[in-house]
């Protein structure tokens, strides 16, 4: 009888040391220790009163680290399991063990919230959001980002802003993931279909190495330059100038990774959005 | 000389308004800025890409007379011009290996400006074309054989020497690229910049072969000669060999030369574009008044040698050794390479399947 009380008081302690035991409710879950008690007093009440108005859950997190899961299953799975409600968001401020660069953030948002956006607008919108915020991250001042945060988010629940392209030249343009209408195949290939890869790679590497054997037979190659005769320190520069002219940013989407955990609420009805700074 | 105010903006074409605050010239459609001396030095560029790159080439003066004491040879085949001192008999073609006929005294060659002399004997030049049939593996086995190598010829090929120091206006198109990424997606950032050069650089004895016969691949595939070895012409250095009796003209030879400096300038003034993911000419402009050239004799060892009824034809620089020359391909040893290889990695990439 003594063993099993013991048993249950390890359990219980675990359990109390363990994030989702005491994250159960809160809305300002700073794991990672940004803010000072006055700060989240501020934050909160800014929370509590979009969470009124709209019926929805607005929940801010910080973390160190998501130990190596990805950042947007991250978010999800901190929202789904925590007792959150139906219809609203996170906004998760990863440190990545600050490694500076590499840290993310990310908004994951489901129910009416997503009902809200939808899906493209969304997107575009949330880059705007997401332009606002990166500046202050970059430099640090987490209060400052979360305010603005949550005082654009407000911004858009009310309909105030309403959709807007970003930038496309800008550094950070909006960028989303979202649930359900991407499928993954995970089906193992067949060892037939190995087998011919195989073949095929094999004759493509016999291709390309013979074919440079078979360069290396005619060195009989018509010479455009005179390199070989530039008289020695010969060569003077009398002007030189470098101008700027213009840039672009191109972008293109990674490849989804399906390892990326069990994602299970929301029914298409959830998307989301983020960076790193 | 225009005021800079009418300048436009090197980028865009849009006009330009002097910026108190900044002490710059803005543009007022992309927003770039430039100082004074910039605009200057980009105008001035864009004047001199108004013109053409321009050359001018002038005969280094000799005492060349006509050469005397040699006899003249055809070949039926190629028509091929020969020079060949009248102690040697000559039977065979260097460039085709057809017969040639002594048609008589030679006439109308000029003596050459300047000689390198055959530094390899045919036994060393035989040597150099063994090596190069060395690591060969689709060769087909005794190409090169010693009966082969003793066929070989020494010929004095012609050629013009371009000399010239060049000015040089160059603009470059110069990118730099910056990757990063956030979770979803992969972002590409390409910095754009014209990059001005000016200044001067200069070259000397760049080679044109004047044969018509020499392959021009073949030739420049045996540079380059070097020209300490490089002497004032002695008919005594042509005995026991054949000289080619140049058949393309200086005036004719004038634009590869010009091809040859203009690339290698935009090479070299390359180099002084630092820091940059990529650097491609935009445009050039090279200017190059008081060109030499001069007619040089430079010694090559030919062979040709037939394989399945093809002549294959191998030229070997008679001062350095160097090889040019397309070898024959042993289609049965293509095909077991080609089967080997395949075979190989199909029986590696059996531990990866299962
Ligand atoms: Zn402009
Ligand atoms: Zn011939």
């Amino acid at each position: 009888m003594k063993k099993i009380l013991s048993v249950f008081l390890v359990i219980f302690i675990l359990a109390l040391f363990t994030p989702t035991a005491f994250a159960q409710g809160e809305f300002i879950v700073d794991d990672a220790d940004l803010l000072t008690e006055d700060m989240e007093a501020t934050l909160e009440s800014q929370i509590l009163s979009i969470n009124e108005a709209y019926s929805i859950d607005v929940v801010i997190h910080t973390t160190m680290s998501t130990d190596g899961e990805e950042i947007y299953s991250y978010c999800e799975n901190f929202y789904l399991s925590n007792g959150y409600a139906q219809d609203g968001l996170v906004f998760v401020i990863n440190l990545n063990n600050n490694e500076v660069g590499n840290r993310d953030f990310y908004t994951y948002y489901q129910g009416t919230v997503y009902d809200t956006f939808g899906d493209e607008a969304y997107n575009s919108d949330y880059g705007y959001v997401n332009s606002a915020v990166l500046p202050y991250l970059a430099n640090e001042d987490y209060y400052m980002a979360l305010q603005t945060y949550l005082e654009l988010t407000e911004s858009y629940l009310s309909g105030e802003i309403t959709y807007d392209i970003a930038d496309d030249e800008g550094v950070f343009v909006g960028d989303y993931y979202t649930d359900g209408a991407v499928e993954y195949s995970s089906e193992p290939m067949s060892p037939v279909v190995k087998e011919l890869i195989i073949i095929v790679v094999a004759l493509v590497v016999a291709f390309i190495v013979t074919s440079i054997m078979k360069s290396k037979m005619n060195t009989a190659v018509i010479k455009t330059e005179a390199s070989d005769y530039m008289k020695n320190g010969s060569m003077k520069v009398t002007r030189s100038l470098d101008v700027f002219t213009h840039r672009h940013v191109t972008k293109t989407a990674k490849p989804k990774n399906n390892s990326s955990g069990s994602r299970s609420g929301g029914g298409g009805r959830s998307g989301g959005g983020g960076g790193k700074f | 000389m225009s005021s800079i105010l009418e300048y436009k903006c090197p980028n865009c074409a849009s006009d330009i308004k002097f910026d108190s605050s900044s002490q710059k010239f803005k543009c007022e459609s992309c927003d770039a800025s430039f100082t004074e001396e910039e605009l200057n030095t980009i105008h001035d560029f864009e004047q001199n890409f108004g013109e053409e790159s321009s050359f001018n080439w002038e005969k280094t003066e000799t005492n060349a007379g006509e050469m005397s004491g040699m006899n003249e040879y055809i070949c039926e085949s190629c028509a091929a011009h020969l020079a060949v001192d009248e102690t040697t008999a000559a039977s065979e073609c260097p460039y085709c290996g057809s017969p040639i006929i002594m048609k008589g005294q030679l006439a109308g060659m000029n003596t050459p400006d300047c000689v390198i002399p055959f530094k390899l004997d045919k036994k060393a030049a035989g040597e150099a074309l063994k090596a190069f049939c060395k690591g060969k593996p689709l060769l087909p086995s005794n190409f090169v054989s010693d009966n082969k190598i003793k066929e070989m010829k020494g010929v004095y090929v012609p050629f013009w020497l371009f000399d010239c120091d060049a000015d040089a206006n160059i603009v470059y198109d110069a990118t730099k690229v910056r990757h990063w990424s956030d979770s979803n997606y992969n972002y590409t950032e390409t910095r754009h910049y014209n990059v001005y050069r000016s200044g001067n650089i200069g070259f000397a004895d760049i080679p044109v072969d004047g044969s018509s016969k020499m392959d021009d691949a073949y030739m420049d595939g045996v540079e380059p000669y070097n020209y300490r070895d490089m002497t004032e012409f002695n008919p005594g250095y042509l005995l026991g060999y054949m000289a080619d009796k140049y058949d393309v003209t200086a005036e004719d030879s004038f634009p590869r030369a010009e091809t040859r400096v203009k690339n290698s300038t935009e090479d070299a003034f390359r180099s002084t574009v630092v820091g940059y993911s990529t650097v491609v000419p935009k445009m050039s402009n090279i200017k190059a008044d008081k060109g030499k050239y001069k007619y040089a004799l430079l010694p090559v060892w030919m062979l040709n040698s037939k394989y399945n009824g093809e002549m294959y034809t191998f030229a070997v620089n008679g001062q350095t050794g160097k090889v040019s020359g397309k070898l024959p391909i042993d289609k049965k040893k293509f095909w077991l390479y080609f089967a080997g290889i395949a075979a190989a990695i199909i029986a590696i990439g059996q531990f990866f399947v299962f």
